[in-house]
């Protein structure tokens, strides 16, 4: 049994000691985004820094998001906002949602170049499409010796479709799993609000065997609306082909050891679709890195600009739960 | 009969396991007419999604066909033409479309020309593991595969397909089989790692070891009939499956998807292969570039491919006797409830026993008179003081008798007639005697069309039911049809389960009544419009679909005069079509994705310009409450009609001037049908 520190990020700040982190996140539409920079201002230990502004990005010859007006209007806002706070315009970096792979490498990569060995990456409001491959990229650095993970819960979500018009089901950036790799048996899915083309993929893919990750115990407004999704993907597949596993959607450790149990330690090849809250995609990803699992997506290309609504609090103190990954060159994620 | 179970549960035969459960729900009616996947030849299969390409293509993997033997079922390929070694590679499965995602040369302004190159490296590479593979499964079965593969011969073929110039080397000491997997499989890893940046560099061997598209397949199988590990008159076929995602696709920068396109092309175009591809893809996404990659040449239709059309097939044609989809769900229907085992004995239709007939005229008649009970004509008949006292009391002594015969009447005189002006009709009396609208020919379409107008007038739900009625809903889709009998099974269980044993309904025997059909077909057409966002990009589409269906369904109740009963579709000409690609684009990936359907049509306008009519896909008139019928001439939109809608949808597609569209929507109230003459 191995210790995965977790909990609110002064707690995990104070434990660690270190006196100073690098951060890599992202200025977005979402109240939100800036919490963990603001946090980490406050603490003093800001070291480096980098911030992504991620806007929509038209597909090829198709249309412009009903968004996106709004969301370019709300991240220069966002953007005053960070000025207001005492940010530096230099640390943020204009990114597309579509970019190529080799960019976002590049941009963690000069991130790194740049950091101090303690890095905190903040998954509160970037997309899946970015975290996944810069964690992977933070990863494989050696001359990082403490990553910290962060996510920052919003007060609430609006009941309208979060993410417009996904994209094709294909691997995420730099997830497409070995080639060794045996064919997988079975599909692991984390769900939570938003299907995208998951339900498509559930009804008429490769007729894998599906595990569903629940996230319970939540809010009851969250749990009914995943409930509802879990519902439907189950209305069209036979029941011994389709279950169910709860897993602690704030726990990035409950939901690894939920992989675990459910691949036997990694012997049984899986499918990965993170379709679930983010520290349940944060398990995923950390899975797939040990695993060499693919990661499947169907990316968004807009998201609305109120993907969610406040920053949760709890005392007046913002709910920043941290996830210790890598704590003095260990790694606390692995088979 | 068990009253707890579904036989439509599952919609899809992939969801199984088990292969005997495989093999014992896939419908091999399609096979006889798609015998040209499994000729020598390069075939493209084409198809909206959920149309069956997979389900056919699928019958060229191994695996497939070793199911069937497991299953003790006969492989459903004719014997003569199922000589072959099956292979084939996924683009989205196989990581191939990650190939100009990272640079790969340190000068990176060359890289855009060193992608396809490395593209076409790693789709041989790739096929070439699968055949491998394929013949290992069918060496350790021989039986299933009547001993087409021989695992004596593998390492000699290994040795001479390791040696052969095509590969630069590259394979150069793979003396067995095995070693020959391990090189291959070695270097797609190497491609996975480095695309994963799991290595930071393409290893120099493959850098310096590229092979040219198609080269290593066909050496393949010819060291294959040379060595005798196959005959010579066993085949190879290969399947690509996911082209589409070259072209319409964000995965891909689109110059890079077309240049990955155009070296498929240029696999089509190969002289003296001995190999066949099978190209899955859907019907608008295989586009109009032949382009062979690199050359001044294209690829042409029969010389170096044939269409196999899917929803050509299906679809209804002109004349029933060649339609396919009905023996298709027949034996779909039967295989089901056969594999549940609630109906062994089933005889060889039942669709039509179990569901019935459709509404015939006078089923529409007695519906529509029940409607009417104690209802004033007034309700649906909108009459007003222009409407002279002889026709007022005429069509009342109509409605008394037959309400639905007095709904075409009004509607007959209010029509133009021939060259006639608009209330002509009305300034003469009631063709008593005559009585037009009752003439077949201007009835046919009318009747169901009044019936939805009543039926809109006075609250009440316009209903689905019968075999045919079904069918026509399902529209070539299998999987709608599917759902459509999940639908209703499940509607019939509920109200079923309510009921004292020995009251209960044998749908077996007895069929399902008209009422549960109905709330079937509802769930069924909700369903599917539910679904429209989980398809890619469908947001958009679904918006466009609500502009439409609110239109016709617009249109539908105020055409009171039913002058136009096929203003449940729109037409444009292919000129227009051609001078906004955007646009047709849009419409095109509708009908691909089953949103919209489309057929091509011969105008009766005076410039008999080819045009292409769009209609909801048939399924959706439940939702929308309009005829799922094609008949009839479709609106003839303009392009600006068209702007107007993707702008009322909020759908702003790039290089469309949607200034076009406000003016249009301001005419358009009086420019759009129908009118009304009270």
């Amino acid at each position: 049994m191995i210790f995965r520190p977790w909990g609110g990020l002064r707690w995990i700040l104070k434990g660690l000691s270190e006196p100073e982190w690098s951060l890599i996140g992202c200025l977005g539409t979402e109240e939100r985004s800036l919490a963990v920079w603001e946090e980490l201002s406050k603490t003093g230990k800001l070291a480096t820094h980098k911030l992504l502004r991620i806007i929509d990005a038209p597909s090829a010859g198709r249309s412009v998001s009903p968004f996106t007006a709004e969301r370019n209007q709300r991240l220069t806002e966002r953007q005053d906002e960070f000025h207001q706070k005492g940010g530096d315009a230099a640390v943020i970096e204009k990114h597309t949602l579509l970019e190529s792979h080799a960019e976002i490498v590049d941009s963690v990569k000069s991130f790194l170049a740049a950091a101090s060995p303690n890095i905190v990456l903040d998954v509160s409001s970037l997309p899946k499409r970015f975290f996944f491959p810069a964690l992977k990229l933070i990863l494989l650095e050696n001359e990082v010796e403490n990553l910290v993970v962060t996510y920052t819960f919003p007060n609430s979500y609006p009941r309208v479709p979060l993410a417009l018009n996904h994209n094709d089901w294909a691997h995420l950036p730099l997830f497409s799993g070995d080639y060794s790799t045996s064919p997988p048996q079975m599909m692991i899915a984390a769900v939570g609000f938003e299907a995208l083309g998951l339900p498509e993929q559930v009804e008429h893919g490769a007729g894998l065997p599906i595990r569903l990750l629940l996230p319970f115990p939540a809010q009851p407004a969250s749990f009914h609306r995943s409930w509802d999704l879990v519902r439907k993907l189950q209305s069209h597949r036979s029941a011994e082909n389709i279950r169910v596993s709860r897993v602690d959607s704030t726990s990035v450790s409950d939901c690894f050891d939920s992989l675990l149990t459910l691949s036997n330690r990694g012997q049984i090849p899986v499918d990965l679709a993170p379709f679930g809250p983010k520290p349940s995609s944060v398990a995923m990803c950390l899975f797939a890195i040990a695993t060499g699992s693919p990661v499947f997506y169907t990316q968004p290309t807009a998201y609305h600009p109120d993907y969610s609504l406040g920053i949760s609090t709890t005392a007046g103190i913002p709910n920043i739960f941290a996830y210790c990954l890598r704590v003095e060159g260990r790694d606390l994620y692995s088979l | 009969m068990d009253y707890e179970l579904n036989p439509f549960q599952v919609l899809y035969v992939t969801d199984s396991p088990d292969p005997k459960v495989f093999v014992k729900l896939f419908s091999p009616v399609l096979i006889e007419h798609a015998q040209v996947i499994f000729k020598p030849g390069n075939v493209v299969v084409r198809g909206m999604q959920g149309s069956g390409k997979s389900m056919l293509l699928n019958l060229l993997r191994p695996q497939i066909r070793l199911a069937y033997h497991k299953a003790e079922s006969p492989f459903p390929v004719p014997t003569q033409l199922s000589r072959f070694v099956g292979a084939g590679i996924n683009l989205t499965r196989s990581g191939i479309l990650d190939i100009g995602q990272l640079p790969i040369s340190e000068d990176t302004s060359s890289d855009s020309k060193l992608f396809p190159l490395f593209f076409a490296d790693f789709l041989n590479y790739f096929v070439v593991q699968d055949i491998l593979g394929s013949l290992t499964l069918m060496a350790e079965n021989p039986r299933a595969f009547s001993r087409l593969a021989r695992a004596e011969k593998f390492d000699e073929f290994a040795e001479t397909l390791a040696s052969d110039a095509c590969w630069f080397d590259a394979l150069a000491g793979c003396d067995t089989f095995e070693k020959l997997r391990s090189r291959i499989t070695r270097r797609l890893a190497s491609y996975r790692a480095f695309h994963q940046y799991n290595i930071r560099r393409l290893p120099d061997e493959i850098r310096s070891t590229k092979t040219a598209i198609g080269e290593p397949i066909t050496r393949v199988e010819r060291a294959l009939k040379a060595c005798g590990v196959i005959d010579e008159d066993t085949a190879v076929r290969v399947r690509i499956d996911q082209v589409e995602r070259l072209l319409s696709s964000d995965v891909l920068r689109p110059e890079l998807g077309t240049q990955y396109r155009r070296m498929i092309n240029k696999l089509l175009s190969l002289r003296g292969s001995g190999v066949s591809y099978c190209i899955g893809v859907r019907t608008y996404a295989w586009g109009d570039d032949l382009a062979i990659y690199e050359t001044d040449d294209r690829v042409e239709l029969i010389r170096d491919f044939r269409f196999f059309d899917l929803d050509e097939l299906l679809r209804r044609q002109e004349s029933q006797k060649t339609w396919v989809f009905p023996d298709f769900a027949e034996d779909v229907f039967s295989r089901r409830l056969k594999h549940v085992g609630i109906a062994d004995n089933i005889k060889e239709r039942p669709i039509n026993k179990i569901f019935g007939s459709s509404p015939t005229p006078k089923s529409i008649a007695e519906k529509a008179r029940q409607y009417c009970k104690n209802k004033p004509l007034e309700k649906i008949a909108k009459l007003s003081e222009v409407a002279p006292p002889e026709w007022k009391d005429f069509l009342q002594m109509v409605y008394d008798r037959d309400p639905l015969e007095a709904k075409l009447a009004s509607a007959w005189a209010m029509q133009r007639g021939r060259a006639g002006k608009r209330g002509a009709r009305l300034s003469h009396p009631p063709p008593r005697k005559t009585e037009p609208w009752k003439k077949q020919y201007w009835r046919k379409d009318r009747d169901r069309m009044a019936l939805l107008q009543i039926e809109g007038n006075l609250a009440q739900r316009s209903s689905w039911h019968g075999a045919s009625m079904l069918v026509a809903l399902s529209s070539g889709n299998i999987s709608v049809f599917i759902s459509l009998c999940h639908e209703i099974w499940d509607a019939h269980l509920r109200a079923e389960r309510r009921k004292r044993p020995q009251e209960r309904r044998n749908p077996i025997e007895e069929g399902f009544t008209p009422d549960v059909q109905a709330v079937g077909v509802q769930t069924a057409s909700a369903y599917w419009y539910d679904k429209i966002p989980e398809q890619p990009r469908g947001h958009d589409r679904q918006r466009f679909v609500d502009v439409l269906g609110r239109m016709f369904r617009k249109w539908a109740m105020e055409d009171i005069s039913l002058s136009y009963p096929g203003h449940n579709g729109f037409s444009l000409t292919k000129d227009d079509l051609d001078a906004n690609p955007e646009i047709a684009k849009f419409l095109e990936e509708a009908a691909d994705f089953g949103d919209l359907f489309d057929a091509e049509h011969t105008t009766k306008e005076r410039d008999r310009r080819q045009r292409v009519k769009w209609y909801l896909m048939p399924i959706l008139s439940d939702y929308f409450q309009i005829r799922e019928a094609h008949t009839r001439e479709p609106y003839y939109a303009s392009i600006e009609n068209v702007i107007a809608w993707l702008d009322e949808a909020g759908i702003r597609l790039a290089g469309v001037d949607y200034s076009m569209a406000s003016k249009q929507l301001k005419r358009s109230a009086s420019a759009l049908p129908p009118s009304s003459l009270f």
